[in-house]
């Protein structure tokens, strides 16, 4: 087997477990600020914040042991644009309020039957592409190409200061995750289904998936004649590929993120229907199709304009400790605070 | 028959002529382009039509893959199969829309018994990308591939280490059985400056390429090639070869400079 299709399998099989631990326990940044900025009960960001911490430590441990060669990822590129990543971002952010999570969580329940998932995908697809290569393009690049910065620094240097900034971030986000909140007592239990233990463990496991990633790219992809590009778990261009190779599969070859996108999906679906939690469910009125419409396709601008999703650039890109994907994530935070406060927050002021 | 049903007869009648009218003509418009002959955009270019020459085309027996869609220019992969009954001896690759459209030219000797071959190749817009391959008994075969050239996704501009610069990397099988064809992989380091670009500080720095490549073994060519500034950098080449006898590999890379590496592989037979 050769090592295109060694990565092509791991991607398959990372795709499937993520896919049924998200079905499993419901991971999704975009809930976990919401029960944070809501004051609802709940550990999803706690369990956000654990991925954190353990794809911080796995990648920079594969960097350190020289298996991986992150400076060849799109986070540690020498230039990029200080409008677009942060403005990317807001987009994206605001998007993923509007749909209700991001692009990861989409296909999560798309596997379970959610058919509101459908059309986010093809939304975020179309427009991620839209934005990459198609009529967007070329203002894109207009853009970038007049706010390009090339900084001397991309990332924490390395040595002393990459060992001391790994370790104390990922103390702080293991203290964040690890501490049982006054939430813990949820009298109406309406905030979380799933068990603080369930949160923490799925926690665990996406972390552990984008070292795995890293590591399938970056160690079994890297071939002297034929590297395949070094990346982990994103899910904006690979929603975009999905689509792209279903109708150009005859001359288009399978990438490491359409096998993620497809592992999902099938994990997904799996669980799903050996938990029985499979239901078909759409859309109750066309206002709200117009808002996951909308949702969806500024996920997939901004999602491509930022290099990345709450996934892509809040755990992928972070776990590089690049300076570029603080920005992203930052901006993502910001945008999803936006919509927060546009279609969420009267939710708990009608439920308090 | 109420007139309702008569006005809905009649309604059909005409939608289903209509339809099929449209579907005679959708199928005519599917079936066109193969009517016309697959291969017809090498005739429009002068140096494809100089390369045939005389010789009797074939539009069968090449294989040529490119993808459909490709989103850097700069770095197309490029696979090319052949299945002639007679040895191909020369090929040659075009791509008209290029400032230059020669890619390469390989001549083949007898240890290639068939054409499997990969490289990366540039291409600066969208186009057909034509190969012309000729036979031992003076034939011309001749493939033709579209490709959809998008901007790049990510502008990543690569940086190129001069120390770095006509390092070679050769994979050859361990052991080869005589006669039967197996990979070899070759692969060096080089910008394959095209003359055309403006680096980092503004200026634009003139053509340097790798010019030819060389493998013999024991002294005897097996495949020589010429290099155009429409290949990709870092020229790679996959090939397949079939020796007859143990000896050695020899590689050889030149650069339009003069400057020139080599490097040499055993060649055992199992």
């Amino acid at each position: 087997m050769s090592h295109i299709e060694l990565v092509l399998w791991a991607g398959l099989a990372i795709g499937l477990i993520f896919g049924a631990c998200g079905q499993a326990t419901g991971f999704c940044l975009h809930r976990g600020l919401v029960q944070r900025w809501s004051a609802r009960g709940g550990y999803k960001l706690q369990s956000f914040a654990l991925a954190l911490a353990v794809a911080l430590l796995g990648t920079q441990l594969l960097a350190v042991m020289g298996l991986v060669d992150l400076s060849k990822s799109l986070y540690l590129m020498p230039g990029y644009s200080w409008l677009l990543l942060p403005v990317g971002g807001l987009l994206f952010g605001y998007g993923m309020g509007m749909a209700n999570g991001c692009g990861a969580r989409a296909l999560v329940l798309l596997g379970s039957g959610n058919l509101r998932s459908l059309v986010v995908l093809l939304c975020l697809g179309i427009a991620a592409y839209m934005t990459l290569t198609g009529v967007l393009g070329p203002l894109r690049l207009k853009l970038s190409e007049l706010t390009t910065v090339n900084p001397a620094l991309l990332s924490v240097p390395d040595g002393w200061p990459r060992f001391l900034a790994t370790v104390v971030a990922a103390g702080v986000l293991l203290l964040f995750a690890l501490r049982r909140t006054s939430g813990d007592s949820d009298p109406s239990g309406v905030a979380s289904t799933t068990s603080r233990r369930a949160d923490l463990v799925g926690g665990v496991i996406i972390g552990l998936l984008v070292v795995a990633g890293w590591f399938a790219t970056g160690w079994i992809g890297n071939d002297d004649f034929d590297p395949l590009p070094v990346i982990s778990l994103t899910f904006v261009a690979p929603i975009g590929d999905v689509i792209q190779y279903a109708m150009l599969a005859t001359g288009m070859s399978l990438r490491f993120g359409i096998a993620v996108v497809a592992g999902v999906i099938v994990g997904s679906l799996v669980l799903s229907l050996l938990r029985r939690e499979y239901r078909l469910q759409g859309f109750e009125t066309p206002q709200q199709m117009l808002r996951y419409i909308v949702g969806g396709s500024f996920m997939g601008v901004g999602g491509a304009l930022a290099l990345g999703c709450s996934i892509g650039q809040g755990l992928t890109g972070l776990s590089t400790l690049s300076f570029s994907s603080m920005l992203s994530a930052l901006a993502i935070v910001l945008g999803a605070r936006l919509a927060w406060k546009q279609y969420h927050s009267h939710n708990a002021h009608h439920a308090a | 028959m109420n007139r309702l049903a008569y006005q809905s007869n009649f309604h059909s009648i005409r939608t289903r002529r209509q339809f099929l009218a449209f579907t005679g003509i959708g199928m005519a418009a599917l079936l066109a382009p193969s009517f016309a002959g697959a291969t017809s955009v090498w005739r429009q270019l002068a140096a494809a039509r100089n390369s045939v020459g005389d010789a009797a085309v074939l539009e069968e027996g090449l294989q040529l893959t490119l993808p459909l869609v490709a989103e850097d220019g700069s770095s197309v992969p490029l696979s090319i199969k052949s299945n002639t009954p007679s040895r191909i001896t020369r090929l040659e690759l075009f791509a008209p829309a290029n400032p230059t459209p020669e890619v390469a030219v390989f001549e083949f000797g007898p240890e290639i018994q068939s054409v499997n071959l990969t490289t990366r190749i540039r291409l600066s817009e969208s186009q057909t990308v034509i190969a012309v391959a000729h036979t031992e008994d003076g034939k011309a075969v001749v493939a033709e591939r579209p490709v959809r050239v998008t901007v790049s996704g990510c502008v990543a501009p690569a940086k190129s280490d001069p120390s770095a610069e006509m390092k070679a990397r050769v994979r050859t099988p361990k052991s080869w059985a005589a006669g039967t064809s197996a990979e070899v992989l070759t692969m060096i380091s080089h910008p394959m400056v095209t003359g055309l670009a403006e680096d980092a500080s503004g200026s634009t720095p003139p053509t340097r390429i790798i010019e030819k490549f060389e493998a013999t073994l024991n002294g005897q060519p097996v495949l020589q090639a010429r290099y155009f500034r429409s290949l990709a950098a870092n020229p790679y080449l996959k090939f397949e070869v079939a020796p007859r006898h143990e000896g050695e590999l020899q590689f050889r890379w030149i650069e339009d400079t003069g400057r020139s590496v080599e490097h040499t592989e055993p060649v055992v037979l199992g």
